[in-house]
């Protein structure tokens, strides 16, 4: 019952917004799940006696103040949704008070928004924070078949296949896609004259489809739909205006849109099938494999499917790209189950034929467990520095980044990285878990401006050896690995610089998307990964560096390549050793530097920028 | 919430009848065709553009037919309402019309049909009539729209049932709701809203109890709306009251003894008579509670987790009203109650090394009172030595599991374990154990063992096919289950579903004596009403002793009698 159940609830809470499970598991202890990421709270962490707040503002566009929105914070770590939300008032303002000191996420959702990147923000309590909320768009019209009459109780969606701004889709609208097809509320129809409604829509890019069998359709319906044999289950997806998946045309849903008269001519054509098999071990507290069919092109995902008896089948499926994937539901906090990312992607060409024999092969999970130490700095050195609060090693939040992410392999199927930050225990101990396979870098959100770090590293293989730098390399994670001892070193005593970046004789902002890099000058720094540190240049011309090591950097600014900016995550360029020998020759050339002593803050420096001469010769597009 | 558990609950089933039902189906069919015909007339009219849908009944090996969508065929209707199925593979046929904005002129819509090789099978016939439609717009006492109110309609004293296109009975982003296919008749309309729950789609401050077109809550003063077939009645607004008043309860957790406050505890409130509590709060360092937005009518609130350092306290519930005012000043006196300490053991069985690490079991006590109602449940992780500490506990039966729900399995990685028994003092507690008011109970052994044994089987059914599952139309899902012998069973017993063949395998045992049989019912007590199947369907049962060396075999018989008239 427990594990079936649980299963159950899973393929439900996929793309479901209503991702908690029974509130009446809420308060109670975890059951056997996820070795690592959980963590029972110390005693010491229970007595402490402060308790703080978060206040914050919840604004529309225009800075208007949207009123009865609901707020929830979320601790990072245990992932949990601490105090209840509350709602903002008339002023669009909010307070969260009795917080345990920590770092919180906290999000804003109100009838007629979106939940988006600048409606949940992530900070610390005694903070404050403006939530800007997005209005939702419709998107609506009449699906007719060939003979122009109208196409009844037929399900019609809406796919995000870019977001607005133009960028690949980003995981958390899973989210908010679905909170408008919930399993309470059913799949969106066609009523008796052929018309559907499509609301609650985030602003982006979109393909609207109709027919297609329900499991396309990405949540459960009621028992009673799947039980009968479907109109439509046996259709592929006819794609608005009427076409396959090649041709379909886009639809652009702005903020608070309606777009109207997206009249699909049904096309009542059969699609082809994508089966195999699958293998391989389920890790523990992989509670149930589903496999995930998304596009090739962009990781948007398509339809997913149980694996039953070791095989899985996507009936209906219309000529195209995909990638299969295995998804392993997992248990998190107080019930949360969310799908991890649990084999290599397949490519899977769909040719005018049924596809076989597609091989899924399961890995099991990684983790990485260690420590977190904040090095105090010298009373002489902290002479030097103006007093500072001290920063808390719990406050820290750690992050695992997958590398190579630009790849849809690497971003299929959506899954929310935020799970699995997390921050460590009063002792500093960290784990992090459900990695996939891959080399994986520590991202770090630092509690405080005076803290930068100085080393990530891992034991050493020999007894008598050096410990590895993991920040050069990243840590290459095999699957099922369990890397333990990985050291993150802090230190107090870090600089700060804000600035502007200026071009021409009128000292205007530059025209172009640039990024500010500052490159270690020392000849022995050349390789330390964490001595690299870079931020984008506003539109206005400015920016701000934090917790930068003390030391002497080269400066460069840069303008954005093409493919920098259309990428959904930012790879850093020190990352590599290329990027980093040409990062120093840039700076070498630059000729401009700037060395910060301890605690130093700089924030008046203005840079002026000669604009490339681009080549005249354009590199050919390439046609995929 | 109850909605989304009724909804996995309904899929649970449904999948395990599925797999049963699609694996059933893999079986080739006959290389033979023939053809199916029909008409089908909506309104006594020949009905142009209609899909007609034919899915081949199959039977399995233990002879129940089955619907085998994945096969179905389909074909639209002419100007003259006929069809025309071609190269139908030779078997029996289930053929319904789908046209969802026309009723059918009886319940089942679905007919039989048989089709021989090279032969044209009886003509298949529908006479169909057209639906009526009844569409308006739901706004709150204000004027403005309201977003996934839920509808409901009443004909002759029945609710209409929505759970064929949920969406239909929402209103959209407009306020509108536009329900079609519906028989004549005089319908009553009605609309509500969830009440405050976030995790609902839409999460609202209060709920709105149901209220009826065109703007009453009291059912005598509604009126219906007639409904002829092919008409639509529009304008069916209705208009929500006045918002409800809403109130805030607040209060303090303190110690029962010297009235410190106690921080940080979970604190939980439900509405009297609900099983589970609807809100949580975490009170502050003061100790301090609050919640908001409750409408009038009664409420218990308490706490379960409050503890301070390792220590664990439970509190009594207060039970209060609110009506027309703030209830403030309550108190939940916190008690440092009675508490279980002791140790897990690994039990070898093959000689297999210990468990090394015991740290990552959770084990959790339920205390049950007197009339068996639980209403204390607390965890604890293990210790690395396998030393634990329960604590806070009223006096009651306490029953010790790895979960809350009282599971007797451990894994992690890939390795089972169960609870082979408990201890204390070196006397096993099968039933639990007793715990007398601030009882510290010591020298408790969990003793837990490998379970790396299976039991397959062979279930052979007789006396007529299995019933078939009417929502599903597929048949009864069958389960094995291992009892322990001489013990009440549970949803909890180790159990597997039975293939399509009869096959099953029951893993993950630990060594000892099971009692197998097949069971129809794993689910059902909470979900479903009783089922009647129980009533003539019976499972012969095997005792088998299993050990991790090997694994037992067991052979059952399902005997289908013949149902009782309705």
């Amino acid at each position: 019952m427990r594990r079936l159940g649980l299963a159950i609830i899973f393929s439900i809470l996929l793309v479901s917004a209503t991702e908690i499970a029974s509130p009446a598991q809420s308060d109670k202890p975890m059951a056997s799940g996820l070795r690592g990421t959980q963590r029972t709270p110390t005693a010491q962490e229970k007595i402490v006696q402060s308790s703080e707040s978060i206040r914050g503002r919840v604004i529309g566009e225009g800075g208007i103040p949207v009123a009865d929105a609901l707020i929830s914070a979320f601790l990072v770590n245990p992932y949990v949704s601490q105090p209840p939300p509350v709602r903002s008032d008339a002023d669009g303002k909010f307070e969260l008070t009795d917080l345990k000191p920590g770092t919180y996420t906290i999000s804003a959702f109100a009838e007629g928004y979106v939940v988006s990147d600048s409606s949940s923000k992530r900070l610390q309590t005694g903070e404050s924070v403006t939530l800007t909320l997005v209005k939702s768009g419709v998107i609506t019209g009449k699906l007719t078949n060939s003979s122009g009459n109208p196409v009844v109780g037929a399900i019609v969606r809406a796919t995000k296949i870019r977001e607005a701004d133009n960028k690949p889709v980003r995981p958390h609208t899973e989210f908010t896609d679905a909170r408008f097809t919930s399993p309470l509320l059913g799949p969106f129809k066609t009523d008796d004259r052929g018309i559907y409604r499509i609301y609650g829509l985030a602003p982006g890019y979109y393909q609207v489809a109709a027919g297609g069998p329900r499991g396309m359709h990405g949540f459960v319906l009621p028992v009673r739909e799947i039980a009968e044999f479907g109109l439509y289950d046996r259709d592929a997806l006819t794609y608005y205006p009427s076409s396959t998946l090649d041709t379909a045309v886009e639809v652009t849903v702005k903020a608070g849109d309606e777009v109207a008269n997206i009249d699909i001519g049904y096309r009542d054509n059969r699609g082809h099938s994508i089966s195999g098999a699958v293998s391989g071990p389920i890790g523990a507290s992989q509670e149930r494999i589903n496999i995930v069919l998304s596009r090739a092109s962009s990781g948007v995902v398509e339809t997913i499917t149980n694996a039953k008896e070791g095989g899985f089948a996507f009936e209906s499926i219309v000529d195209g790209e995909y990638l299969v994937t295995a998804r392993a539901g997992v248990m998190f906090g107080s019930g949360l189950i969310i799908g991890v990312p649990a084999s290599p992607s397949r490519r899977v060409s769909v040719r005018g034929a049924d596809v076989t024999g597609v091989e899924i092969v399961l890995e099991p999970l990684a983790s990485i467990a260690g420590r977190v130490l904040i090095e105090p700095i010298s009373a002489a050195q902290k002479a030097e520095c103006k007093a500072t609060s001290r920063a808390r090693v719990e406050e820290v939040v750690i992050s695992p980044r997958l590398e190579n992410r630009q790849k849809p392999e690497d971003q299929s199927p959506g899954f929310f990285s935020e799970y699995r930050d997390t921050t460590a225990n009063d002792k500093g101990e960290f784990a992090l878990g459900l990695l996939r396979r891959g080399v994986h870098r520590i991202d770090l959100q630092l509690p405080a401006e005076n803290l930068f770090i100085k080393s990530i590293t891992r034991p050493a293989p020999k007894p008598d050896g050096k410990p590895i730098d993991a920040a050069r390399n990243g840590i290459a994670l095999k699957p099922g690995d369990e890397i333990k001892g990985l050291i993150i070193t802090m230190s107090e005593g870090a600089g700060g610089l804000r600035g502007r970046v200026v071009t021409g004789k009128e000292n205007k902002a530059p025209s172009a998307k640039m990024r500010m890099h500052l490159v270690p000058a020392e000849p022995e720094a050349v390789d330390n990964v964490l001595r690299y540190f870079e931020a984008e240049v506003a539109a206005d011309g400015n920016f701000a560096l934090a917790n930068i090591a003390p030391g002497k950097y080269r400066l460069v600014a840069r303008e954005l390549s093409d493919q920098e900016l259309t990428e959904a995550d930012h790879r850093p360029l020190a990352w590599d050793a290329g990027g980093r020998t040409s990062l120093k020759f840039e700076g070498e050339a630059s000729k401009k530097t700037i060395e910060l002593s301890q605690c130093q803050r700089v924030t008046d420096l203005v840079l002026s920028y000669t604009p490339l001469i681009k080549p005249s010769k354009r590199p050919a597009k390439s046609s995929d | 919430m109850r909605y989304l558990t009724r909804a996995a609950m309904s899929f649970a089933l449904l999948l395990s009848a599925s797999s049963l039902a699609w694996s059933a189906t893999s079986a080739q069919g006959p290389k033979e065709t023939g053809t199916i015909t029909g008409r089908v007339t909506v309104d006594g009219k020949p009905a142009q553009g209609v899909t007609v849908m034919a899915v081949p009944l199959v039977s399995n090996p233990a002879g129940e037919l089955l619907l085998k969508p994945s096969a179905s065929l389909k074909a639209s209707t002419d100007s003259e309402g006929r069809y025309r199925l071609e190269g139908v593979p030779t078997g029996k046929y289930s053929v319904a019309p789908f046209a969802s904005d026309v009723v059918a002129s009886d319940d089942d819509t679905a007919k039989e049909a048989t089709v021989a090789e090279g032969a044209t099978a009886e003509p298949v016939d529908f006479s169909l009539f057209r639906g009526g439609v009844i569409t308006g717009k739901v706004t709150d006492s204000e004027g403005r729209p309201v977003l996934a109110a839920h509808i409901r309609l009443e004909v002759s004293g029945k609710l209409v049932d929505s759970a064929s296109d949920m969406r239909m009975f929402f209103t959209d982003d407009r306020g509108i709701y536009r329900i079609f296919g519906l028989r004549p008749g005089q319908y009553f309309v009605k609309a509500g809203t969830e009440f405050d729950d976030h995790y609902h789609p839409i999460p609202r401050r209060i709920g709105k109890d149901w209220t009826y077109y065109p703007g009453v809550t009291d059912g005598a003063k509604a009126k219906y709306v007639k409904v002829t077939a092919g008409t639509e009645a529009t304008g069916v607004d209705i208009k929500f009251g006045l918002p409800d008043k809403v109130f805030t309860a607040s209060g303090r957790v303190i110690d029962a003894e010297t009235g410190v406050p106690i921080a940080d505890a979970w604190v939980a409130l439900s509405r009297t008579g609900s099983r589970f509590p609807d809100w949580h709060s975490t009170a502050n360092a003061r100790g301090e509670f609050r919640f908001e937005s409750l409408s009038p009518g009664a409420y218990e609130v308490e706490s379960q987790s409050a503890e301070r350092g390792d220590r664990r306290f439970y509190t009594d519930p207060v039970n209060f009203e609110v009506g027309s005012a703030n209830v403030d000043k309550l108190e939940l006196k916190v008690h440092p109650g009675a508490s279980i300490t002791g140790v897990v053991v690994v039990q070898s069985t093959d000689g297999a090394a210990a468990l090394d690490n015991l740290a990552s079991f959770g084990l959790n006590a339920l205390v049950t009172d007197a009339q068996m109602k639980p209403y204390s449940s607390r965890g604890c992780r293990v210790a690395p030595d396998g030393s634990f500490r329960l604590g806070g506990f009223k006096p009651g039966k306490a029953k010790i599991g790895a979960d809350s729900e009282g599971s007797q399995k451990f894994s992690f990685d890939d390795q089972h374990f169960v609870i082979l028994r408990i201890e204390r003092n070196g006397v096993e507690k099968h039933d639990g154990i007793d715990i007398q008011p601030n009882e510290q109970i010591t020298g408790v052994r969990v003793i837990i063992v490998r379970a790396n044994c299976v039991i397959r089987g062979h279930v052979t059914i007789q006396g007529g096919p299995l019933p078939i599952e009417e929502s599903m139309r597929r048949p009864i899902a069958l389960f094995a289950v291992a009892r322990s012998p001489n013990v009440p069973g549970s949803s909890r017993d180790p159990n597997c579903l039975v293939d399509a063949k009869g096959d099953f395998l029951i893993e993950n045992l630990a060594p000892g004596d099971y009692e197998v049989e097949v069971t129809l019912d794993l689910f059902r007590p909470s979900i479903y009403p009783e089922s009647e199947y129980e009533k003539y369907i019976t499972s012969t049962k095997q005792a088998v002793t299993v050990s991790s060396k090997s694994s037992a075999q067991v052979a059952l018989v399902l005997v289908v009698g013949k149902p009782p008239d309705k």
